[in-house]
């Protein structure tokens, strides 16, 4: 009787312990985080969870639709509905931050700043450089150019070509002529769509010593259409005319990978594990090559375009939910600590926005970590005004009538240069 | 007598909730349109209330030269559909009313496009016009032709949409104008053979006038759909290339969700439904003969 009675009181205390721990656990804050489809929060989920003690649910929408759904959620302006930490893409920053969807975070993420890479850091403030602070840019990519050595090799063409423009467009036709029985494309030129400017046209502008847009007392200015401008853009029709195919559809770098172009200038991305699953990064360094977006003439920086995603929170988790505040800039917090930053980057093969990340961890599981590294410390950033997507559907347009309906360069960018001037209200 | 008018409202109070639901997803969201549409209501300004501007969206949208590229655009696009669709439909209708085992085993295959997402007809059409890989190009240099260019082209981007979109809208034609041939009486195609009439005057005085009142709802659907057709060309052209398929839809699309013009993006939706509305009146008053007239 003695022993059941042991029996039934140590089975009452273990049921109490489990339904104890469960309700605790139960207890546990839920903080939701909002990202863009495979930006890949997830690979630190658990250590974030483990660091915090609070529940991460982390949500993910396509690209299109995370901007549409943080509009209109954030427009309800009922906390209950919206996430608690969201992941911007670094161009909607001033259209955002001026409509009062997020939250001004300069208290919380002032003091960790210090550690990011300059154009980062005033990447992540709205006015630029005016140290308001909407969150952190939490990665980069770089746009380089990427290349398969033996299909180089095939159509005898020394990699060093693809580093001037005017040697590029020989290097492409020799590749053009001798893959295309393949079914194996020379060189990629990215047309697509609203983008392509950040491929095709920002970087050989930079290059050449000209801006997009220019602050002139507090107002911005179009100035892509300037001589630099010029020359980039004629650069875009010169390698159309030595026939280079624009392209109009991409696939992100699947279509690289599975070698259907010789020859890929495009985000780092295109040379990731998520292009070429199951392989490591030493692998990847093996098969492929790459090198920085082709110069003018020798002696030229090869200025990039460096893009990103800013970690954030909403205005309205800041104004209405003040307990949830707390915790969710706990919990951001430990999301732009070094070592889970490292971790991060890592696992998604990403470029790092800050000094403070372990280099030698990083150099390991990233395949070309040091160029990418060097590339990132010349890369410039684009302006994130509120316009900045008319902004750049203008210049996309006057790519477009140079590129597919023979316009003058020059005359398209003046074209673009006065609708811009419109959009930004002069 | 009490108990009379009581009995007289019951119904009323049945369809209340109804008529409640219609009016908060239709009629509410109508008049919100026009509401954002007289303001300058942006992503911007709007948590702190966009200024009224009255119908100064309405008077840029008469001075902007892109809108009226975008009509141009969807002329092309809505004409070219309806023209393939309603040809291609009536057709298909006309020989699966006609052979029936024929249609017993083609209807179904032939109806599968209508079944799919525009999403999916959009990306599937841009896998196989593209230049270097699509099966359209393969096919092309197989037989010792050159590859087009099918969506880079300005000039041949809106005809390659044309063809997906009637490769998708065909179906519903022939099923609608299939349906109702089933109800046109036999007896009439006897009366008009005793009078001597050709299959040609048959088919134009016999088939062709019963169907006006499907053809033109039928017209009247599709060119809706089409005019306001948007998801296809964003997965495929997202109006490029050179704004060489920038359909108002698109345009509307871009400006208030892209840009983040909302009032603008607004009153091009209005005007979209003017424009629709119209020319509902226009089939009507054309197409559907004295019926409507």
């Amino acid at each position: 009787m003695k022993g059941v009675h042991r029996w039934f009181c140590m089975t009452l205390v273990t049921v109490l312990l489990v339904a104890g721990v469960g309700v605790l656990a139960a207890q546990k804050p839920v903080v939701v985080v909002w990202q863009s489809e495979g930006y890949g929060l997830e690979a630190v989920e658990s250590l974030v969870e483990r660091l915090t003690g609070v529940d991460l649910k982390i949500q993910e929408f396509p690209y299109g639709e995370l901007r549409s759904k943080l509009q209109t959620t954030l427009l309800a302006q009922d906390p209950d509905v919206a996430p608690d930490i969201v992941m911007v893409d670094s161009i909607w920053l001033g259209e955002f931050a001026e409509g009062g969807f997020l939250a001004d975070l300069t208290d919380v993420v002032a003091p960790v700043a210090k550690d990011w890479f300059w154009a980062f850091r005033e990447g992540s403030q709205w006015p630029p450089a005016s140290g308001r602070y909407y969150g952190l840019w939490y990665d980069t990519d770089v746009r380089v150019t990427f290349y398969w050595p033996d299909l180089l090799q095939e159509a005898g063409v020394n990699p060093g070509d693809l580093l001037y423009w005017d040697t590029f467009i020989a290097a492409s036709q020799k590749l053009k002529a001798v893959l295309a029985k393949k079914g194996i494309g020379g060189c990629w030129l990215d047309m697509a769509g609203s983008w392509a400017p950040d491929f095709e046209f920002f970087p050989y502008l930079w290059q050449e010593g000209g801006e997009i847009l220019v602050e002139r007392n507090g107002k911005f200015e179009p100035a892509f259409n300037s001589e630099a401008g010029v020359k980039a853009l004629q650069f875009l029709v010169d390698r159309v005319k030595g026939g280079i195919d624009p392209q109009t559809e991409t696939f992100w770098g699947d279509d690289f990978a599975q070698r259907k172009w010789a020859v890929f200038p495009h985000g780092n991305w295109a040379a990731s594990e998520s292009r070429f699953p199951g392989t490591t990064p030493q692998e990847r360094q093996q098969r492929i090559a790459v090198l920085p977006l082709p110069v003018s003439e020798p002696g030229k920086t090869p200025i990039t375009l460096a893009g990103g995603w800013i970690m954030s929170m909403p205005a309205l988790i800041k104004d209405k939910a003040p307990k949830r505040y707390e915790t969710a800039a706990r919990v951001l917090l430990t999301f732009l600590r070094a070592d889970v930053m490292t971790e991060y980057y890592a696992a998604l093969a990403r470029v790092p926005v800050r000094a403070g990340v372990d280099r030698a961890e990083l150099s390991k599981s990233i395949e070309f970590f040091d160029f990418y590294m060097k590339i990132a410390s010349v890369a410039r950033v684009r302006p994130a005004i509120p316009e900045w997507s008319q902004v750049s559907d203008a210049i996309f347009q006057a790519m477009s009538a140079a590129v597919f309906q023979g316009v003058d360069p020059k005359k398209a960018l003046d074209e673009a240069a006065a609708r811009v001037k419109k959009i930004l209200g002069q | 007598m009490q108990r009379n008018s009581k009995r007289d409202w019951l119904p009323y109070w049945f369809v209340l909730p109804l008529i409640a639901f219609l009016f908060s997803v239709t009629v509410f969201p109508f008049f919100w349109n026009v509401w954002i549409s007289l303001h300058d209501t942006r992503t911007t300004n709007i948590l702190r209330g966009a200024p009224f501007v009255g119908i100064e969206n309405y008077l840029y949208l008469l001075r902007d030269p892109m809108f009226y590229h975008s009509l141009h655009v969807s002329l092309y696009f809505v004409v070219g559909s309806i023209a393939g669709q309603f040809a291609l439909g009536l057709l298909l209708a006309l020989i699966f009313n006609r052979y029936k085992r024929v249609a017993y085993f083609l209807r179904p295959l032939f109806v599968i496009p209508w079944f799919l997402s525009a999403i999916i007809v959009g990306y599937s059409w841009m896998w196989m016009y593209n230049y270097n890989f699509g099966l359209i190009n393969s096919i092309l240099r197989a037989l010792g032709l050159n590859p087009v260019h099918w969506l880079n082209d300005v000039t041949m981007a809106v005809w390659a949409l044309v063809i997906a979109n009637i490769w998708r809208g065909t179906p519903f034609t022939m099923l609608f104008l299939e349906a109702a041939l089933k109800n046109i009486p036999n007896e009439l195609y006897e009366a008009a053979r005793v009078d001597g009439a050709t299959s040609w005057q048959a088919f134009r005085y016999v088939t062709l006038q019963l169907l006006r009142p499907a053809i033109t709802i039928n017209l009247i659907l599709v060119t809706m759909w089409t005019f306001n057709l948007f998801d296809t060309i964003l997965v495929m052209t997202q109006g490029g290339p050179a704004n060489a398929t920038l359909t108002t839809a698109m345009y509307m699309y871009n400006n208030a969700f892209r840009y983040g013009l909302f009032g603008y993006g607004a009153a091009i939706t209005l005007v979209m439904l003017v424009i629709n509305a119209g020319l509902a009146v226009v089939y009507f008053r054309t197409v559907g003969g004295k019926q409507y007239a």
